[in-house]
């Protein structure tokens, strides 16, 4: 089996997209920034992970374009996680406290009203994404606070449409994924 | 050996869980949101996709290497790039109808007008100061002989 029709700029595009989200909340904040202790930037593991599927398409079965682009996000989380795991046994460099991998400092107050640590320790690194919009801190409560898991859950709970709830999560996502500015200090002589 | 599909991926965390509620699933990537993130790192879907040309060439020679033969999957892969980047070039100026424009005095419409000026960075036809006077010079020194 080949690959038939194949619109390789959108399906990279899109892979990327997804690693730099990764490794972006990572702090890796630049298309060749390396994950710290791995050798491997967001580029190299979408790469392997299109490679990985090219080689063994034929033992997969998808029926359709998504499908196939479901599958090879689920090859490069596999991946992604299993660096992880390697870089927390090693534990040899110290992640910064903006990760997404938790933390132990600031945990959450018993009477914050967060329905898990968990919850506490996600809402605490996604909180700063919402850059104050009300509206996107709503969406992060619904599901910190009130347990919300499902898109129509949380539309219901916010009042507002399904599509309204995609929207705000793709801004959360984009934010979560682009490229930070690099802070840099001007020397005034 | 067939692989399942459905063996792939593990169980997901609650951390995660609670990422994808939020943020929405990994594989909701549409077209538009891909490029403004991959925007962000100055990083074009062409350029994306010579580097995974390069990288598929190389990955073709070291499965020949190792195995005398030709991975004939990564083959129609690096074909199937080849012919899309084929595809998205430019269509050649054809030279008899370009030539008739011409004659017919239709160049501007033909020809790309910012191309010629652009390399003194003159917006319109204008030469720069520094050409002007160039010119200038010569033209004074062509007088003089």
């Amino acid at each position: 089996m080949g690959t038939p029709d194949i619109n390789w700029q959108s399906l990279l595009r899109r892979l990327i997209a997804v690693a730099f989200g990764w490794f972006n909340s990572r702090g890796c904040n630049d298309d060749e920034a390396m994950l710290p202790g791995t050798g491997m930037s967001a580029k190299e593991l979408a790469f392997k992970a299109r490679l990985e599927f090219i080689k063994n398409e034929s033992a997969y079965h998808t029926k359709s374009d998504e499908d196939r682009f479901r599958l090879m996000v689920t090859i490069m989380r596999n991946d992604f996680f299993d660096l992880v795991k390697r870089l927390e046994t090693k534990r040899t460099v110290f992640l910064n406290s903006t990760t997404d991998d938790g933390g132990l400092e600031n945990l959450p107050d018993p009477n914050s009203g967060f329905a898990t640590a968990e919850a506490a320790s996600v809402a605490r690194t996604l909180y700063p994404l919402a850059e104050g919009e009300q509206e996107l801190l709503d969406l992060i409560d619904a599901v910190v606070i009130f347990g919300c898991r499902k898109r129509k859950e949380i539309a219901d709970l916010l009042e507002v449409s399904t599509q309204e709830i995609t929207n705000r999560q793709k801004k959360l996502k984009y934010r979560r994924a682009r490229r930070q500015q690099m802070i840099t200090t001007k020397l005034v002589s | 050996m067939t692989k399942s599909n459905k063996n792939l991926g593990s169980p997901k965390s609650e951390r995660e869980e609670l990422f994808d509620a939020i943020l929405g699933p990994d594989h909701e990537m549409d077209d538009g949101l891909a490029e403004e993130i991959i925007s962000s790192y100055d990083v074009t879907g062409p350029q994306l996709v010579e580097e995974f040309k390069l990288l598929l060439k190389s990955e073709l020679k070291r499965h020949l290497e190792a195995t005398n033969e030709i991975s004939r999957p990564l083959e129609t892969a690096l074909k199937s790039i080849i012919a899309e980047q084929r595809a998205s070039e430019p269509a050649p100026v054809e030279a008899e109808p370009w030539i008739s424009s011409v004659l017919a005095g239709d160049v501007a419409s033909s020809a790309p007008e910012q191309l010629l000026y652009s390399w003194h960075k003159q917006k319109e036809g204008a030469v720069s100061e520094n050409d002007r006077r160039i010119l200038d010079e010569l033209e004074g020194e062509l007088k003089e002989k």
